[in-house]
């Protein structure tokens, strides 16, 4: 379970977040709305523990994050960003290795090998391993560090829930993996005890696939649930200054824009 | 060649053969050309604790032995130093000096070489490697605190680098100065030790550059991994448990340590620190520990060769060594350059 309580940021007079709380339990998908300058990738990097909060606490599992060290945390918290390269040539599978960096000293063991193929088999990159990194397409590259981060939190010593976080990994990828990361996502939650928070632009991908939704406003947490409840017309009209149309459907609910 | 050379395993044993192949040569021929036997000869006694006697023996020991163990020392250090300032800038184009350290030492040394003979200080043997490897230390220094920030006390990789492009500008004018007032026998003095020698070989200096190689080399290792992360970016590594301020601070000391002493004893020799790692990447790969384990051998291997070619080539006259290093180092940094499997 992550837990946060009052958290704030601010940079100057300027508040990029204000006293923002929630619960996010384990086994949902957890997804952040908000418009340009919402403090999305500020919540995000507070709740990974990137930037520290001034005020208020992020509990892992009722323990405050500032209390794990930097490699202690990397064992059990894992952050996907978007567009990372490479300044030299990888292989595919040593890459997917360094998700294991820290749970090892100087050489991998039997249980980071484990751990990489597992996470290699998941992302369905197995077949490519051998490749050069830096000679993949953008949706390769990307299924390459799902495998990463998914490498990083799973086979650990300690049990108890993991971490994942995702900010807007999926914003240069077309449509066809879009879709495909978010189911490949939600078969991850049945599979493993996980805690996934994410930041998406897309709107119809965010009702498609997550649980819960947390929608900003000017560093204000504006509405927070399941989709029905967050993605109301009154809610966008505030965040986006669009007014949308609802589609709500068997298949699901859908937004458009005139 | 990628398909060819598929692992480890078959690159080091034949880097190290070649090396010992390179450096038997070495040892061998030069102004006078010594014997397999009295190679081996030499060796006996110097085991069995005698001395011995005999001219060729003592060539041997005396000078031809510490400047192949040197050669194979500071192209360890230069090489090594290389892989961890471009794993650390991120940057395969970043030299091991280029945070100022061995233009600093070039400073240094020229100031001994211009000052001494006018001042008539004390020239013991140590002065000219001390002078150079204050200077080192001292230009080195002068960088990290000049590419801090004012308001956070942080310095960010690119001000680093830009910082020591100005530094290194402003040493290498100095030593450009120096040699402009100096006379004429200082002034060929200042030139000579900015292309490196080997010269000045012997058993101290083999002890000293060797102490600071290999205990560079095993703390270097220890950080591997760390560089491998920093591939991705410092935010991707801090997330694998990486403190970035820590590892910058030690990685920059590490490779102070290894350049300035290097330099301090042979002079400023170029292009092995940018060329080893380069090579390594283009045969097998990036990872760190490969890297540091296997330019250590590349770069005593390239630097032992280019000295039999600087001492062959004009025999019994000596080229300097960085005249050769970069006559036979460039073309085949073109070459490998120009071949399609080479990504970045």
């Amino acid at each position: 379970m992550l837990k946060v309580e009052h958290i704030a940021y601010h940079i100057g007079q300027k508040a990029l977040l204000e006293d923002f709380s929630a619960d996010f339990p384990p086994g949902q998908l957890h997804l952040i709305l908000g418009p340009n300058g919402a403090g999305k990738s500020t919540l995000i990097k507070l709740l990974s523990g990137e930037l520290p909060s001034k005020q208020g606490k992020v509990l892992y599992e009722n323990k405050s994050i500032t209390t794990h060290s930097l490699p202690e945390l990397a064992t059990r918290r894992a952050v996907l960003s978007q567009n990372i390269d490479l300044s030299f040539p990888m292989k595919v599978h040593e890459v997917v290795m360094m998700g294991r960096y820290p749970h090892f000293r100087s050489h991998p063991t039997g249980v980071d090998f484990t751990a990489i193929e597992e996470a290699m088999n998941f992302f369905d990159i197995a077949s490519f391993r051998d490749r050069e990194y830096l000679t993949l397409s953008g949706g390769e590259k990307q299924r390459v560090h799902f495998a990463r981060v998914l490498a990083q939190i799973i086979q650990s010593e300690h049990s108890g829930c993991r971490y994942l976080f995702l900010d807007e990994p999926l914003t240069y990828l077309d449509v066809y993996y879009q879709f495909q990361f978010m189911q490949l996502l939600r078969k991850l939650l049945k599979e493993y005890p996980l805690v996934v928070v994410g930041v998406v632009h897309d709107l119809n991908l965010a009702a498609k696939f997550a649980d819960q939704l947390v929608l900003l406003h000017q560093g204000k947490l504006l509405a927070k649930g399941p989709v029905h409840e967050v993605l109301t017309e009154k809610n966008i009209e505030m965040a986006y200054r669009l007014s949308p149309l609802i589609h709500h459907s068997k298949k699901g609910t859908f937004l458009f824009f005139e | 060649m990628k398909q060819r050379i598929k692992s480890a395993t078959v690159l080091l044993p034949a880097l190290i053969g070649l090396t010992l192949l390179v450096a038997l040569f070495s040892v061998r021929y030069g102004a006078v050309q010594l014997s397999l036997e009295e190679v081996f000869q030499s060796l006996r006694h110097a085991f069995a604790g005698t001395e011995s006697t005999a001219l060729n023996e003592r060539i041997f020991m005396e000078i031809r032995l510490p400047r192949v163990l040197l050669c194979l020392l500071v192209g360890a250090s230069l090489a090594v130093g290389g892989v961890l300032l471009q794993g650390l800038f991120r940057n395969p184009i970043v030299e091991p000096g280029l945070v100022g350290t061995s233009c600093g030492a070039a400073f240094g040394a020229a100031l001994y070489y211009a000052l001494g003979a006018t001042f008539h200080f004390n020239t013991g043997p140590w002065t000219l490697p001390l002078a150079a490897c204050v200077g080192a230390i001292c230009a080195t220094f002068l960088v990290f605190v000049l590419a801090q920030s004012k308001r956070s006390g942080k310095s960010t990789i690119v001000t680093l680098l830009l910082t020591g492009i100005a530094i290194n500008a402003l040493f290498l004018s100095g030593v450009g100065f120096l040699s402009y007032i100096a006379r004429d026998p200082q002034a060929r003095s200042i030139v000579f030790w900015n292309l490196g020698t080997l010269s000045g070989a012997n058993w101290n200096s083999v002890v000293i550059v060797g102490i600071s190689t290999i205990g560079c080399i095993l703390i270097a290792l220890r950080y591997a991994k760390h560089l491998n992360a920093l591939m991705m970016g410092e935010q991707e590594a801090q997330f694998l448990g990486v403190n970035i301020r820590k590892l910058k601070w030690r990685i920059l000391l590490v490779n102070v340590i290894l350049v300035a002493v290097a330099t301090a004893f042979v002079g400023v020799i170029s292009f092995v620190g940018l060329i080893v790692p380069h090579l390594l990447r283009i045969l097998k790969g990036s990872d760190h520990r490969f890297l540091i384990v296997n330019s250590a051998i590349m770069g005593g291997l390239l630097l032992t060769a280019a000295d039999l070619l600087a001492r062959m080539a004009l025999r019994p006259a000596e080229l300097p060594i960085g005249i050769v290093t970069s006559i036979v180092g460039v073309p085949i940094f073109i070459f490998l350059l120009r071949k399609k499997n080479y990504f970045f």
